[in-house]
């Protein structure tokens, strides 16, 4: 059986749910509790595919580093990156698509995801008037339910293994 | 206090010296520690490669680090620099500036709906008042181009005279009133989110009253002097000036004015009409306005909407009143 080994990384603003993600997606936890993300931090969790394992190395990014536009240093080597925005708020959509499209066209070898997040919120009243139409984004997703978080992580890992710039263990 | 170690690996990823003991050890592989370099060829050609703020546990221990990795002859050189106690405050702080930024960005998007909301209300009340004055001219012009109105036979036919002529004023009064509505206007809804400020409701009131001779009606202003709004102060003038007009207290003895605020800081204020038909403790008609009572209201989208549906409420009071005289 095939076994690779990808970094991905979350790019997203501040409070999107990056750190959300990646706990319910490795650790099937969730918090309601807001605690600001510092930096990078790496988990890992393998990708059974039908006939490959793919061990990603998930690089979760601070927002402060996608506001200032650093991300670009972190993104180096990486095989995919998840862009994440907040279905609530419309701010942090912006600039998420170009962001989408410069990293395609630099970094070709990389594959790149949309994730709109939050989706549980999408019939909360306090919310939902918030809810903008007419984004781009190929996931649809709730750290706090689960909704579609593993099948990013399994789409990612698919596209990563297809892409041809993937490292062997 | 800063600590700082320094760790060299080979192309393959194992420790080849350290001085981060005992957390990381000669032999080890690196990525088995610290898994942000568990995948070397991502620095090799950013040279050197700062990281701030790594945050991850080993051996029990939860560490947050500045570390930095270079390339040279052959062998990967890290830095270390542990600042856990120092990112650890920074977290606190940097969670509290978030919330801000987010409650911020709630409370411009809140708005921003509310102000597309009043505008459309605006522009539909707007083009409602268009049609109607338009519908007005055309029945105008076509009674003019009426045979009758032009020949003798309009004269041998006294009643369809007295009626054409009593339409046609009919419609002068309506085409007046659909004029005069059009200072509805002045309560423009998007104004209330302007400069708001807090203003002492009863003071507001008194000065709208003395400012206008309502000589033929008493007015009473019931509200406490502790009361106070908080939104633009022209908006909230025109507004209160809306509900005293003359043309709509005219025919009513005397007004009173009462108001309440509600536990989440609407402030509810009540015009009671009374003609001599009622008591003190009745009145012939009752009007209602709200306003925000504080900050806090601005941020909440549910008093927000109900106030906004209460200045809708107006607007479609008065084109129905206006509609109503044909």
């Amino acid at each position: 059986m095939q076994e690779i080994r990808a970094k991905v990384v979350l790019i997203g603003s501040i409070g999107v749910g990056k750190t959300s993600l990646v706990e319910r997606f490795v650790h099937q936890k969730f918090s309601n509790n807001y605690l600001s993300s510092i930096g990078v931090r790496v988990d890992s969790k393998d990708v059974q595919l039908n006939h490959a394992k793919v061990k990603l190395l998930i690089w979760d990014l601070a927002g402060e580093i996608y506001l200032s536009n650093q991300y670009k240093n972190y993104i180096k080597g990486a095989a995919g990156v998840m862009l994440v925005f907040d279905i609530t708020r419309p701010d942090t959509y912006d600039n998420i698509k170009t962001v989408a499209d410069d990293i395609s066209k630099s970094h070709p070898q990389i594959s790149v995801v949309i994730i709109a997040n939050k989706s549980d919120l999408r019939e909360d009243p306090q919310f939902k008037d918030y809810i903008q139409e007419g984004q781009e984004f190929d996931f649809l997703t709730s750290a706090k339910t689960g909704e579609e978080v593993e099948l990013v992580f399994e789409k990612l890992s698919s596209d990563i293994l297809q892409n041809s710039n993937i490292l062997n263990v | 206090m800063n600590q700082e170690y320094r760790i060299v690996v080979n192309q393959d990823g194992i420790v080849q010296s350290s001085d981060f003991l005992p957390m990381i050890e000669m032999g080890e592989s690196i990525g088995d520690s610290l898994p942000i370099y568990s995948y070397l060829e991502s620095f090799r050609n950013t040279d050197p490669f700062l990281i701030e703020g790594y945050d991850f546990n080993l051996d029990k221990r939860h560490f947050i680090i500045d570390t930095e990795i270079s390339f040279e002859n052959s062998l990967f050189e890290i830095k270390i620099i542990d600042r856990t106690t120092f990112y650890q405050n920074r977290i606190i702080n940097q969670t509290t500036h978030n919330k801000v930024k987010i409650e911020k960005e709630y409370q411009a998007l809140g708005l921003d709906l509310y102000k597309t909301e009043a505008n459309h209300l605006i522009k539909v009340s707007n083009t409602l008042k268009s049609a109607v004055k338009q519908s007005i001219t055309d029945i105008k012009n076509d009674f003019k181009n009426l045979p009758y109105s032009s020949s003798e036979k309009l004269h041998d036919d006294p009643s369809l005279s007295e009626f054409i002529n009593r339409l046609y004023d009919k419609l002068d009064v309506l085409n007046d009133k659909l004029v005069s509505t059009s200072t509805i206007n002045k309560i423009n809804p998007i104004d209330l989110f302007e400069r708001p400020r807090h203003i002492a409701l009863k003071k507001e009131i008194d000065h709208v009253i003395e400012n206008d001779d309502f000589s033929h009606v008493k007015i009473k202003n019931s509200i406490s002097e502790e009361i106070s709004i908080f939104c633009n102060e022209e908006y909230s003038k025109n507004v209160v000036s809306h509900f005293l007009n003359a043309e709509k207290i005219n025919g009513f003895q005397d007004v009173e004015i009462q108001s309440v605020v509600s536990e989440k800081g609407i402030v509810e204020v009540l015009f009671n009409y009374r003609d001599d038909q009622t008591t003190e403790q009745n009145y012939a008609e009752r009007k209602q306005l709200l306003l925000p009572g504080n900050e806090e209201v601005f941020k909440n989208g549910e008093l927000m909407s109900a106030i906004i549906q209460n200045v809708s409420n107006i607007y479609i009071q008065e084109l129905n009143a206006c509609l109503a005289m044909a």
